[in-house]
């Protein structure tokens, strides 16, 4: 099935094995090859009308039907206002309170802020453990033919709960940090985990905002990736116009930049659950997200939701929690990129991109930092989609010690690091990576 | 830069070149023999560096000329002598660098005392004296665990390259 203006944008379709064309990134109209059988109606029924298909109308109309959704579900949920215990367990003995908040409205944000700033502004995470009985998220589990002990009839386990999300019933209430010496190991690699993932993310719309209009770039999958690796990633899918594209030093330097404008907005990340139609339309223009929705939804009944979440303009599918604030980001630096094989289709070249990132609280001196990202350049091999190109062995593009150094403001009376001050991009309104086979020349050390 | 202050780390005197190599001497051996010292936080600083290098050096063996030298200097007791190859030596063969652990005390707050400056405890790592009331790093955190990871992953590397 062809776009409706197929006439001006032919030379963008590419033509899958199977015969449907697909169309990529930036076009509102769009045809899938998986097992939908909601587009075999004609384009005028499904597209919304937009006037132009670039990716500012794109995410404008993703905001847009995301804040209406968000408007109807409080409607439902919240004809009037009820009242719900929490009962909040503290650092220490007199820090313990029991609070009465609003339900469906309040947030553990909006329960930290009742103890004290500082608490509100280092959460990163909430544990929640249901009190009710009638509870619909407390599932009671089977009995297998194992021993009973008491412990696990009782207890109902902790759920890790989003700082900004709205809690719906009675129940108790701990508030994690980055470093908490009180704590167990479960309890810091919960959080870690959680970070690495948002920061990933985060990387997903770096790239959005890195590449212009011509290069159709597309975000292929978000990967688990275990903390030990030493990286984050995202995998990430392109044309042929950016086959031939050799990453180098300036192109992760100019990344990472883009990385820090986008979260020197100290943006919050808001969760969303959404049925599968509304999901579909607001992903409608790329064909591997639609995939990476319809394998969440796979063996779940019709009226099952996905979770989506926000941060400023930006949105994602994903399944688990997530940290409050970008503001909780200190260092953030995009290591590599590396290319893959993609067996199938010779057009299209999918790529993993690399970054590393270190929070507020736990910051690393610059000579550990920069060996940490060093070891970051490697390619991480865990759950990769397709085999990569070329050696194993890292591709070292850099030649200067690190990328974090190159992106830092120096004093001009002493030569010393501006702490928190890093440079601004050069060009915001027209990012662009362009293949070039540029002589990296080095420029001399510049001071503010 | 101030005089005694050279890339921020204090140059102290101590009395005189004579006299600060004497205290020191005597500071390593108590070390040695006691494990646990209590003195000014200066003191036990410098012996700490002492100290530290006194180990690496013994690690390279007695029948070194070097070592034999820098031993019978900083330790000439028999006894001290004999504790550092035989039971310090074989305590430290897979400790990296830090033998050492200095613990600083609160100030005096009485007027009287108060003239007694800033007090510190050093101690020999693996002492088996009841512990000190330190806080340690949380090696949970995220950065320190990549930093055991990257770590893991070098010594997997050297282990590779030696056997190739």
């Amino acid at each position: 099935m062809l776009c409706h203006q197929s006439s001006l944008r032919l030379n963008r379709c590419i033509h899958a094995s199977n015969g449907s064309t697909v169309l990529f990134a930036s076009f509102r109209c769009f045809v899938s090859s998986g097992a939908m059988q909601m587009q075999k109606e004609p384009q005028a029924n499904i597209c919304q009308p937009i006037t132009t298909c670039t990716r500012t109308e794109i995410m404008n109309f993703q905001n847009k039907t995301f804040d209406d959704i968000r408007k109807q579900q409080l409607t439902k949920l919240v004809p009037r206002i009820e009242k719900i215990e929490i009962k909040y367990k503290g650092r220490g003995i007199s820090d313990s309170a029991v609070m009465y908040m609003n339900k469906h409205l309040s947030t553990p944000h909006h329960c930290a802020l009742h103890i004290s700033k500082t608490v509100a502004d280092s959460a990163v995470l909430a544990l929640v453990t249901p009190n009710d009985e009638n509870n619909s998220l407390l599932q009671a589990k089977p009995h297998s033919g194992k021993e009973v002990l008491a412990k696990d009839d009782t207890e109902p386990q902790p759920i890790p709960w989003d700082m900004h999300r709205p809690l719906p019933f009675n129940c108790k209430l701990e508030i994690l940090n980055f470093n908490m010496p009180q704590s167990t190991q479960w309890h810091h690699d919960l959080v870690n985990k959680i970070y690495w993932q948002s920061c990933a993310m985060i990387l997903g719309a770096v790239i959005q905002e890195a590449f212009k209009e011509n290069y159709s770039i597309g975000l292929y999958k978000l990967p688990h990736i275990s903390v030990n690796r030493g990286a984050f990633c995202y995998d990430v899918i392109t044309k042929e116009s950016l086959r031939d594209w050799k990453p180098q030093e300036r192109d992760l330097i100019f990344l990472t930049k883009i990385a820090r404008s986008i979260i020197s907005k100290n943006l919050n990340f808001e969760r969303l659950e959404v049925d599968r139609e509304s999901a579909i339309k607001m992903f409608n223009n790329n064909r591997f997200q639609l995939d990476r929705i319809s394998n969440i939804l796979r063996d779940k009944k019709e009226n099952a939701k996905i979770s989506l979440y926000r941060f400023g303009q930006y949105i994602d599918i994903s399944n688990g929690p997530h940290i409050s604030n970008t503001s909780h980001i200190y260092h953030y630096v995009v290591t590599a990129v590396h290319k893959l094989k993609f067996e199938e289709d010779a057009d299209m070249c999918p790529w993993r991109i690399q970054a590393l990132s270190l929070p507020q609280n736990l910051k690393v001196h610059h000579a550990v930092w920069s060996m940490l990202e060093n070891r970051a350049r490697k390619l991480v091999k865990e759950n990769l989609p397709h085999p990569p190109v070329g050696n194993d062995e890292a591709q070292n593009y850099v030649i200067s010690g690190s990328i974090e150094n190159e992106t830092k403001e120096y004093m001009k009376s002493t030569g010393q690091w501006r702490e928190g001050i890093w440079k601004k991009t050069e060009d915001v309104l027209k990012p662009t990576i362009e293949i070039r086979d540029i002589k990296f020349v080095r420029k001399p050390h510049k001071v503010a | 830069m101030p005089r005694g202050m050279p890339h921020g780390n204090s140059f102290r005197k101590f009395g005189g070149p004579d006299k600060r190599l004497h205290l020191l001497k005597t500071l390593v051996n108590a070390l040695i023999k006691h494990e646990r010292l209590e003195t000014t936080f200066a003191k036990a600083y410098e012996t700490q560096k002492y100290v530290e290098r006194l180990i690496d050096i013994t690690k390279y063996g007695k029948s070194n000329l070097y070592c034999n030298d820098m031993v019978n200097f900083w330790v000439p007791e028999e006894a001290q002598q004999n504790k550092l190859f035989n039971v310090l030596l074989p305590r430290y063969s897979e400790h990296s660098r830090k033998y050492t652990r200095l613990a600083v005390l609160t100030e005096w707050t009485d007027k009287d005392m108060k003239s007694h400056g800033k007090m510190a405890v050093i101690e020999l790592k693996g002492n088996p004296l009841p512990p000190l009331p330190v806080k340690e790093g949380n090696p949970h955190t995220l950065q320190n665990v990549l930093l055991a990871a990257a770590k893991q992953d070098w010594d997997y590397q050297r282990s590779n390259v030696k056997e190739n």
